[in-house]
């Protein structure tokens, strides 16, 4: 267990010199809006992999949650007037009945029909955030109050900065729940759904866990996007979403926390650094055709997503000092 | 320990079990045999609740095992092996072993969270490793339990049955797949788990030596009806079950 616990002080380091790297060097607003976002979509990504990864469970409307968190936390703040932290934390518990509903239907669907039955889930749920002008907006679109904290607004490096606390201590709470009992029971449930009932593994009771979890990160997630950008409408929480979520598990690392974030960054930042290539960047689209190509390969040649990279760098270092 | 009354079932208009009636006292090591397609398997998903009979009853210390659910059985004390191994292939073999302790781990989602489950974990973890010991597996301790050779699979799974400190353990051919001398040491275990660690045994197999050397007390079905029960020195020597076996007139 000491291994564990160094885990988590390792994380919490790593967490303290990326903040301290921030407040150092003087980035462009646009790279800490595009590292902010990198961070939210990772916190999407490792309760996506929860389900994906450990519960073996698919969803192709994740969108619907991280939608719904970004609507609840506009509405809580910008329209009730609740303050940011607790908007933040109800963003994440309100999506959980729509994962309890979604994994409901889990229960009765496997594989390729509950694909099919979670991609409609999301379509009916941007639907509804077209037709809910109440609580939406409409087409017109939310806004949301920049995010403060005991009354000190924060935004550009200081909401990086919070995101990055925030990140950390979302990746502990869920290496905690994914290294003891709930793991366990989760992978076991995945990898065969008898030996799982034999030994006692409630299946509705896990499916459900999984589906819950899943949710409140995308909620949060969701209400940390509103909170960035301050401005949302439902084109934004279609099907292309869900996807990339969906991708930046696999491509990360399917029951990897840290290939989650990995993965995050991969899709958010890849087609910025190829529009950075010169020739390249002329050519309309080619950022996102060579991304896509790029996803193919890492596919073909990494099964187990990006995190391998680190974890072979990491056993050759080990290597090299014993 | 375990009273099975009038279990039937059946299989689209195909009676699989039919009547049939047998009664496992504390302590012994019950075989349960008969020919491929005899309806032994299907005998062992009822008592596990995969399958919910048609008629009959199924009484384990005085609990009605219909009445309880598959994850809830467990609980009671009764646990099963699956023919084809059903270990959790990318887990290690400790984390396996941890599996079987599931009903019994009372952290909660929030301890989990808050990481107060890791000393508990650390209890689980030495609980699995005498389990381990007692097995022979310690070595593989931190392997991957899908990359076993099949009898190492198989007394993983074993093990995680022995883990939950069972009152009875049911083993669905514990021996399949297994060569002559992985199938002797299999014998002197499951001798020793109903002798040193007082679980009762019942169990399916098709290798006659095994149930012969190792089980006090034998029912035989064929097609779904019992036709012989008795001592292994009984069965050897009853006319019916020689006819099942052969197939003679």
């Amino acid at each position: 267990m000491i291994k564990i616990q160094s885990k988590v002080i390792k994380t919490i380091i790593l967490a303290i010199i990326v903040i301290i790297l921030i407040g150092i060097v003087p980035f462009k607003t646009s790279t800490i809006t595009l590292l902010s976002t990198v961070l939210i979509y990772g916190i999407a990504a490792m309760g996506y992999n929860v389900l994906l990864g450990y519960a073996g469970q698919i969803s192709l409307g994740h969108a619907a949650f991280i939608g719904l968190g970004a609507y609840v936390s506009a509405y809580a703040t910008g329209v009730m007037g609740v303050p940011f932290l607790f908007a933040v934390l109800l963003a994440g518990i309100i999506p959980i009945i729509l994962g309890l509903i979604l994994g409901g239907v889990a229960l009765r669907l496997e594989g390729h029909y509950l694909a099919i039955a979670t991609l409609g889930f999301g379509v009916t749920v941007q639907q509804l955030f077209k037709v809910l002008k109440g609580f939406t907006n409409g087409f017109a679109g939310r806004i949301a109050p920049s995010a403060s904290i005991f009354g000190i607004k924060i935004k550009g490096v200081g909401y990086l900065i919070m995101l990055i606390i925030i990140t950390t201590l979302l990746a502990i709470l869920i290496e905690n729940i994914l290294n003891t009992k709930t793991g366990r029971a989760l992978i076991a449930m995945r990898d065969s759904e008898h030996a799982a009932k034999a030994m006692g593994i409630d299946i509705v009771k896990y499916k459900l866990i999984s589906f819950s979890i899943s949710a409140f990160y995308a909620g949060v997630a969701g209400s940390l996007y509103m909170h960035l950008v301050k401005y949302t409408q439902p084109d934004v929480w279609g099907t292309v979403l869900s996807i990339n979520i969906l991708a930046m598990v696999v491509i990360g690392g399917l029951t990897s926390v840290g290939g989650s974030i990995l993965g995050a960054a991969f899709i958010v930042l890849m087609p910025h650094l190829v529009s950075e290539i010169p020739y390249i960047n002329t050519i309309p689209s080619a950022s996102i055709i060579i991304t896509g190509i790029i996803i193919v390969i890492i596919i073909r040649f990494m099964p187990m997503g990006l995190i391998t990279f680190v974890d072979r760098f990491k056993r050759r270092i080990t290597h090299v000092r014993s | 320990m375990l009273e099975v009354k009038d279990l039937s079932i059946s299989f689209g208009g195909l009676k699989a079990v039919d009547q049939l009636t047998f009664t496992v006292t504390e302590g012994s090591i019950y075989g349960l045999i008969g020919p491929n397609g005899a309806g032994k398997t299907t005998v062992f998903n009822m008592i596990s609740r995969f399958y919910t009979p048609d008629e009959g009853s199924v009484l384990f210390i005085g609990n009605e095992l219909l009445d309880f659910k598959i994850h809830e059985i467990i609980s009671l004390g009764l646990v099963r092996t699956f023919q084809n191994v059903e270990i959790i292939k990318n887990m290690t073999v400790m984390d396996n072993l941890l599996i079987g302790l599931h009903h019994q781990m009372d952290t909660n989602f929030f301890t989990e969270v808050l990481g107060l489950a890791k000393k508990k974990e650390k209890e689980f973890h030495k609980k699995a490793r005498d389990i381990l010991k007692f097995l022979g597996l310690e070595d593989f301790e931190n392997e991957i339990a899908g990359a076993q050779a099949y009898g190492i699979q198989k007394l993983i799974e074993l093990g995680r049955t022995v883990i939950t400190s069972p009152k009875m353990i049911i083993l669905d051919e514990p021996a399949a797949g297994m060569n002559h001398s992985e199938t002797k040491n299999l014998a002197i275990l499951i001798k020793r788990i109903n002798r040193e660690l007082g679980i009762t045994i019942l169990l399916v197999e098709h290798d006659m030596d095994l149930v012969m050397s190792i089980c006090n007390q034998i029912t035989v079905i064929n097609f779904g009806k019992k036709i012989a029960e008795g001592t292994p020195s009984e069965i050897r020597n009853n006319i019916e079950v020689q006819k099942a076996y052969l197939g003679g007139e």
